[in-house]
């Protein structure tokens, strides 16, 4: 076994990971090579100054601090969360917001049908009964007028055949 | 080994109380478990404001996980887990930059350094040397890659074992041994400054 093969079996010769056999390799390996020796050594020096390391404190009052914040957590789901978070989960929200873009442009589109055809009506509920009354009369005595014209234009027209005949006798 | 081989650790009897709703066990548990994951999560991100938040976040995880905790592993594998998963989405969904280690937090008391030096035993020159010797090791494990921080900061400070190890981070042991050592050599590379400086 070469330098660079005892060379990566070190790390786990140092954790005594190794099988017997190459365990006792590596060793007799470090034991005639320096460079090999000083190698391993530095490994173990790094894995070792790793425990040097401070670590740090949480603050004193961290367990107080967690029930507020799961507290404040929970007051905030409320129902208008839950239905976002049921959209999200469920992925509806596309589809949601396709469906009111198309409502919304329905009313746009059949407002002005819709309400048009009922301003008749609308303004005509307005009135009142006596307003409603001579609306009515004034059809009827329009339509009379026309009757009476009617009826002039037709006795006219027998007037000037019966001259027209009497002019004809006389000569 | 299966659930009933975990049943024995005292941790894993802690949260099958608090399930049942012994809120006290899982306020010992937080007691027990808080400055270990918050250590976790410091050297894995660097900033210890962040380290705070995301501590906070993996306990309220446990918390709301209570109602379908199955027991699958030693209680520590489970919690480590969890603030391994939440470290590393905060780092790759943020991509926040490895701290600087000549960076400040503000306690409110003032700027102080990130690592805190026991000033309580060392005199003025010893502090400076030991907070060099601080700053360089924790930016010797924020240099690391990923995978290979995870199994160092779990073997090194949390004592896990290969198999441990192996289910925090979904893969076999074997792969866990050589993760460590490559980042073995790789600490050997970035820590040489300190015994070349004596």
């Amino acid at each position: 076994m070469n330098a660079e093969e005892i060379k990566k079996l070190i790390p786990l010769y140092l954790e005594k990971e190794l099988e017997p056999n190459e365990y006792q390799l590596v060793k007799d390996a470090l034991a005639q090579d320096s460079e090999l020796r000083q190698y391993a050594q530095e490994l173990q020096s790094a894995w070792d100054s790793l425990g040097d390391l401070d670590p740090i404190k949480p603050s004193p009052n961290f367990v107080s601090n967690f029930w507020t914040e799961l507290s404040a957590q929970d007051t905030s789901v409320n129902i208008f969360g839950r239905i976002r978070q049921y959209l999200y989960n469920r992925r509806v929200a596309p589809v949601f917001a396709g469906i009111c873009g198309i409502l919304l442009l329905s009313i746009v589109v059949l407002k002005g049908p819709l309400l048009g055809g009922n301003t008749d009506i609308r303004e005509f509920s307005q009135l009142s009964i006596d307003d409603i009354e001579i609306l009515e009369n004034i059809e009827l005595v329009e339509n009379l007028e026309i009757i009476e014209d009617i009826e002039f234009l037709e006795d006219l027209d027998v007037i000037n055949e019966m001259e027209d005949l009497e002019l004809s006798y006389a000569t | 080994m299966g659930p009933s081989d975990y049943l024995t650790d005292p941790d894993v009897q802690a949260m099958l109380a608090f399930q049942q709703g012994d809120k006290r066990a899982f306020e010992q548990l937080m007691i027990k478990y808080f400055p270990r994951v918050l250590n976790f999560i410091f050297r894995y991100v660097g900033d210890r404001s962040l380290a705070e938040d995301l501590t906070q976040e993996v306990f309220i995880k446990v918390y709301k996980s209570a109602p379908h905790y199955q027991v699958k592993s030693k209680l520590s594998t489970w919690i480590f887990t969890i603030a391994k998963n939440i470290s590393l989405n905060e780092l790759r969904k943020h991509r926040v930059r490895i701290q600087s280690l000549d960076a400040t937090h503000d306690t409110g008391e003032g700027h102080v350094q990130v690592q805190l030096a026991d000033a309580n035993q060392l005199d003025p020159a010893e502090q400076i040397l030991k907070s060099e010797k601080n700053k360089l090791i924790r930016q010797a494990i924020l240099d690391l890659p990923e995978n290979q921080k995870t199994a160092v900061l779990l073997r090194r400070y949390e004592q896990f074992s290969y198999d441990q190890i192996a289910q925090v981070m979904k893969t076999t042991p074997k792969a866990v041994k050589s993760l460590l050592n490559r980042a073995k050599e790789n600490l050997r590379i970035s820590l040489q400054k300190l015994w070349k400086n004596g």
